[in-house]
């Protein structure tokens, strides 16, 4: 049982807000929370390939670290030179690593959201506002495909009798290109128009037409919204109170944490772990349900 | 009546961009953004017009396929710098079938093929560009009972690239480079100059694809006409 199971507006809610907050509170404990937890969903999604993309992405986000330090010098606590005397500083080197946290930490959210959100969710939100354009983007991506293999089809027919594109010099190479693409276009329109009249029959163009999905919106969902929401109001709170704003420029500046801060964190933990921890209570509470349907 | 009412259609559009241009003005916000938003209201108000048309199911899947098509041919010469044939399709499209579905064919091809090119804060002018160079070969020729010279037309597509699609998509490039987004007239000048060249192999790209394959395109979707019985002049 797995976040993608709920409704699809509610992954686009909760998604919108977890972007918004990764991208925008710059506070080193915010930072490193919605660092870990992506990191730590997104293992927990697609299990150890989640873990290969995790350590691809930072890997290749190191790179950005290295340029952000070496050519941002502003700060006032010089640590050391380079070559041509601009100066390595503390404040530079701290605001690159925070930089660097939320670029992984938003591509790691950003690879969970692919995961939770597939195309069929995409054409349930905007398919009943946009019938014909979503209709049209279904039938496009159809296409684009069986194009790719009717190409296939037809370049491996011409090089059996030798008139592919790697035969010949250049011209003769360009006219077995053009008459490959004519040969292809041909059937390829044909054979969609045949679609299309079977898609006729079967009433697509209708006044009346409706989408079939199996999405609704039961008890689970109207939970899962309270719990969201009250924990937004929390971070609402923090965010009035200037607890998640810092200054990196010249100095490093922030306000004083509290105790009450310390509620604001671990409000905005609980709030990054929501769909991680109800996944995993489910599966514990199946794995009891298959336990007691064993020995009774 | 049908003419009463196009005008005052037109007469609202042109109103409420007024009325976009003085909330932008008033909510001061940078130039990007208000452009950014002039262009998907423009776009947005076609697909409205697009969803109220009545259109049958083989339209809407000739379109999709010559979208498709577009699109792969902007897909396969990735990666050549600057070669692309997308716009070739696309005007294609606005000569045989009309300029809304040449503004469509460019606007959604723009769109979908980004989706393996890479989206950014380019895609809506992107699309805009595109969009406008498929509707311009439209109104240009459709409707004419001849198709037009192959020659005549290429060279139109030429121009039609070189000098509207790349200045467009120059302006994008500009809030790509600079961080603040602002519009600066000398600086544009300086960016046409520098984009002078991949301007250059974008228009020769498209029109090397319009000399050789407007023809056969024309041949054959003049025999889909023929044989699924859709009319002449009747526009998607």
């Amino acid at each position: 049982m797995k976040f993608d199971q709920y409704h699809p507006l509610i992954n686009l809610l909760y998604f919108i807000f977890i972007f918004y907050m990764g991208i925008h509170f710059e506070h080193p404990i915010y930072v490193a929370v919605t660092f870990l937890s992506s990191f730590v969903y997104n293992i927990g999604l697609r299990g150890k390939k989640g873990l290969y993309i995790n350590i691809g992405i930072m890997i290749l986000l190191s790179i950005y670290y290295i340029y952000f330090v070496s050519f941002h010098h502003f700060g006032i606590t010089p640590i050391a030179q380079t070559i041509v005397d601009n100066s390595f500083t503390l404040e530079s080197i701290v605001y690159g690593g925070i930089k660097y946290l939320i670029l992984c930490a938003s591509c790691m959210w950003f690879s969970c959201f692919l995961y939770v959100f597939s195309s069929d969710k995409v054409m349930y939100i905007f398919g009943k506002v946009i019938p014909k354009l979503s209709l049209f983007i279904t039938i496009f991506l159809r296409m684009f495909t069986k194009l790719k293999a009717t190409s296939k089809k037809v370049l491996q027919a011409q090089e059996g009798i030798g008139k592919g594109i790697k035969h010949g010099n250049i011209y003769t190479r360009l006219i077995h290109f053009k008459r490959m693409v004519s040969i292809v276009l041909v059937w390829f329109f044909d054979d969609c128009i045949q679609s299309s009249k079977s898609m006729c029959s079967r009433g697509y163009t209708l006044k009346n037409r409706t989408q079939f999905s199996i999405y609704r919106f039961d008890n689970r969902d109207r939970i899962f919204v309270v719990y969201v929401t009250s924990l937004i109001t929390v971070q609402c709170i923090a965010l009035l109170l200037d607890q998640v704003s810092i200054s990196y420029n010249p100095i490093i500046i922030w306000n004083k944490i509290t105790i009450v801060s310390y509620l604001f964190y671990f409000g905005y933990l609980l709030f990054t772990l929501l769909p991680l921890l109800l996944q995993w209570k489910n599966n514990i509470k199946f794995s009891r349900l298959k336990f007691k349907k064993m020995y009774i | 009546m049908q003419k009463k009412s196009n005008v005052v259609s037109v007469i609202c559009f042109q109103l409420l961009t007024l009325i976009l241009l003085i909330v932008c003005q008033s909510l001061s916000l940078n130039f990007y953004v208000t452009s950014t938003l002039l262009i998907l209201y423009a776009i947005g108000s076609f697909f409205i017009s697009f969803e109220r048309r009545k259109l049958e199911a083989r339209e809407i899947v000739v379109l999709a396929v010559l979208c498709a098509i577009a699109t792969a041919g902007r897909v396969i010469f990735q990666v050549i710098p600057f070669v692309s044939f997308l716009v070739g399709f696309v005007i294609i499209t606005g000569v045989s079938f009309g300029p809304h579905a040449g503004f469509f064919c460019g606007a959604m091809s723009a769109l979908l093929s980004n989706f393996s090119c890479g989206q950014g804060p380019w895609t809506p002018w992107q699309m805009f560009a595109f969009g406008l160079a498929g509707y311009i070969a439209g109104a240009m020729y459709f409707k004419k009972k001849d198709k037009p010279n192959k020659k005549v037309l290429t060279m139109v597509s030429f121009i039609i690239v070189f000098m509207i699609v790349g200045p467009i998509l120059d302006v994008s490039a500009m809030f790509v480079i600079d961080a603040e987004m602002i519009f600066d007239l000398s600086e544009y000048k300086l960016l046409l100059a520098s984009g002078l060249i991949a301007n250059l192999i974008h228009a020769l790209s498209v029109s090397f694809c319009i000399y050789f394959l407007a023809d056969p395109m024309f041949e054959k979707l003049d025999r889909i006409r023929l044989k699924y019985g859709m009319v002449d002049t009747h526009e998607i």
